[in-house]
């Protein structure tokens, strides 16, 4: 049990120090990898000198920026000033707070800092704070989240409500809110365990990845290169190697030990091998479905199965991508868990194929390109190198496009996409018949609607095949 | 094959003509400039003289057909209000029809930047959740914008079905 208070009023407050070496950190090192060859000589050229140069340059920028970065955090308000030529001054009511993330890029795990980042309505861009330390972080949003529940749910008074950060001992399940990050790594004991991916497998997947197939020919590469009269070469595959490696341990370390579980709140994702991280996916907000399917996976019988559900994306943040349910699992499995989702048989949907001469204007991609519209769902599949599998039901379905360009006119074809919220999920009836994709925007504008009012009028969307919500007629592919 | 762009049935509202006369002045600057760069070009380099003519040719044949996309890219907008959506229509290269449902809208945004201002022209914007819904109409008279606002505005609370 620990008592930490941030007092109402206080002086500003600066980032931590490592800041600007956390920034750089990556730069950093690219540079000396650069001038490795210079610098372990023992004589600095032209290439160390000016990476040397470039490095004291960002770091003093970064230290001046640093300086002029300062935060105060009062009862209603978050302020942070920052800019070194421009300064700008940025004020964030607690009580508009959407979301609070604690994360950790890699420069800053490696300091052993965090960013805090925040989601405020009605702002485009995110705001936040990088970096602080880990502890100041973690208090920094416990303050937060205590504070915006105060602002919502009364008004706190002004002459100082401490705030209390309870660290929890033992029992997890103690704590009421499923959301707080402190609790993330057991699950409590009304939930369902649905999936976990074996250790092995995940490192089978890592081992499969495009950085691992990247890294198996530039590492031979490099070699050869070092080795003989190339030493620029490796002087550049060195730094790019590197990074390879950096993605495929820092994916494999994010999806450590992933285990999907499910309770009256939704689906729970946990993984994590150093940071434990824990996401809440409300089912009944879900928007669409992705399967993914890359060539290598189709051989060993495995598949990937994201979702989008509505506004719970921290867009291009970094960490574990959010939307991913199951990150990888037997095909059976997978397709069964987004039929139980979607309330509808994935794997049954009769997918159409486009026509012989959309293979005119991309050869490959044409041959597997497919398009369903069925009574409740809309679905697309695509992809030879990496095939995937998004459906989206038609109460989620926004609008509606279909764009023809010149190639496609001359060819008499046409393509459809059906626009859903911000995620992964993008469905596509890519170069098909101009008629047909006329008459499968018609089709869906019109299903879309009598499922969004049957929807709205809280009747299952998934009323039945040929109830008040479809068309009659199927549309034939 | 042109009628496959429009929906069936629908009168479809062409934007203001002002779009086309604000595209064409612009394709009459653009000209001008290639005109006046290309004679400092000849003056500053009498070697180029033997290519006076073809060039100077070439650049109004460019704009000519310049003149003329920027008019037929001007008339494709158009946009149709139907009983639950709105249709926009665009583009003569890459042509477009987008049918955005009055209940997904979340907000209707009118802007009109100095240029479009000067030609008293407005752009109006449908958000709606899905940040590649394009709905956009480009080139309308203020007045015309501020009706759509309202009554899309309206349809959109009247028909709100949001996520």
């Amino acid at each position: 049990m620990r008592s930490d208070r941030i007092p109402w009023e206080t002086p500003h407050r600066r980032l931590s120090p490592g800041t600007p070496l956390a920034r750089g950190l990556i730069f950093v090192l690219f540079g000396l990898g650069l001038a490795q060859d210079e610098l372990l000589s023992g004589e600095i050229g032209l290439v160390a000198g000016l990476v040397l140069g470039l490095i004291v340059l960002g770091m003093a920028y970064g230290t001046v920026s640093w300086w002029l970065t300062k935060w105060w955090l009062t009862p209603y308000e978050l302020r942070i000033d920052t800019g070194v030529l421009r300064r700008v001054s940025r004020r964030i009511r607690i009580d508009r707070i959407q979301e609070i993330d604690l994360v950790k890029p890699f420069g800053a795990r490696v300091l052993g800092l965090a960013e805090v980042r925040l989601d405020v309505a009605g702002s485009q861009d995110s705001d936040s704070l990088a970096f602080l330390g880990r502890a100041e972080a973690a208090e920094l949003e416990q303050a937060l989240m205590a504070r915006r529940r105060l602002a919502q749910t009364g008004t706190p008074t002004y002459d100082g409500i401490e705030v209390v950060v309870e660290e929890p001992e033992g029992s997890f399940a103690a704590h009421a809110d499923a959301l707080e990050p402190s609790e993330a790594s057991e699950p409590a004991a009304s939930e369902v365990e649905l999936a976990r991916v074996p250790v092995s497998r995940q490192i089978a997947v890592q081992a499969a990845s495009h950085a691992a197939l990247a890294l198996l020919v530039l590492t031979p590469a490099w070699m050869w290169a070092s080795a003989g009269q190339h030493r620029w070469a490796a002087l550049v595959l060195l730094p790019t190697i590197g990074s390879l490696a950096l993605v495929i341990t820092r994916d494999l370390a994010e999806n450590w030990g992933f285990r999907l579980t499910e309770d009256h709140l939704g689906l729970h994702v946990r993984r994590g091998l150093f940071n434990v991280s824990h996401q809440t996916i409300a089912t009944h907000r879900l928007q669409g479905l992705k399967i993914t399917e890359p060539l290598l996976w189709r051989a060993a019988g495995w598949a990937r199965l994201d979702v989008a559900t509505a506004g719970a994306l921290g867009v291009g943040a970094a960490g574990p991508d959010a939307s991913t349910v199951l990150s990888v699992g037997d095909r059976a499995e997978v397709y069964a868990l987004a039929s139980r989702l979607l309330g509808q048989d994935v794997d049954a949907l009769e997918m159409s194929p486009a026509p012989r001469r959309a293979r005119l204007i991309s050869p490959v991609l044409a041959r597997t390109l497919g398009f369903c519209l069925d009574g409740t769902v809309v679905g697309c599949r695509s992809g030879w190198w990496v095939r995937r599998t998004q459906v989206v039901p038609h109460a989620r379905v926004q609008s509606v496009r279909m764009s023809q360009g010149p190639a496609q006119r001359w060819l008499g074809l046409a393509t459809v996409r059906v626009d859903s919220p911000e995620g992964p999920v993008r469905v596509t009836a890519r170069h098909r018949e101009v008629v047909e994709a006329r008459a499968l925007l018609d089709h869906e504008v019109a299903v879309s609607r009598a499922a969004r009012f049957s929807a709205a009028a809280s009747i299952p969307v998934q009323a039945g095949p040929d109830g008040d919500v479809t068309h009659p007629e199927p549309l034939a592919g | 094959m042109r009628d496959v762009f429009g929906a069936p049935g629908v009168h479809w509202t062409p934007v203001s003509w002002q779009l086309r006369v604000m595209r064409r002045l612009g394709v009459i600057l653009l000209l001008d400039l290639a005109l006046l760069g290309w004679a400092a070009a000849l003056t500053l380099r009498p070697s180029l003289e033997p290519w006076r003519t073809p060039v100077t040719v070439l650049l109004l044949v460019l704009g000519a057909l310049a003149w003329w996309a920027a008019g037929r890219g001007a008339r494709a907008w158009a946009y149709a209000e139907q009983e639950e959506d709105l249709y926009i229509r665009r583009g003569t290269l890459v042509r477009q029809v987008v049918a955005v449902p009055y209940g997904r809208m979340q907000f209707v945004e009118v802007t009109a930047g100095p240029l479009q201002q000067a030609f008293r022209l407005s752009t109006v914007r449908l958000n709606t959740a899905s940040p590649r819904s394009r709905g956009r109409i480009v080139g309308v008279t203020p007045r015309e914008a501020a009706r759509l606002r309202d009554r899309l505005t309206e349809l959109g609370q009247t028909r709100s079905s949001g996520l």
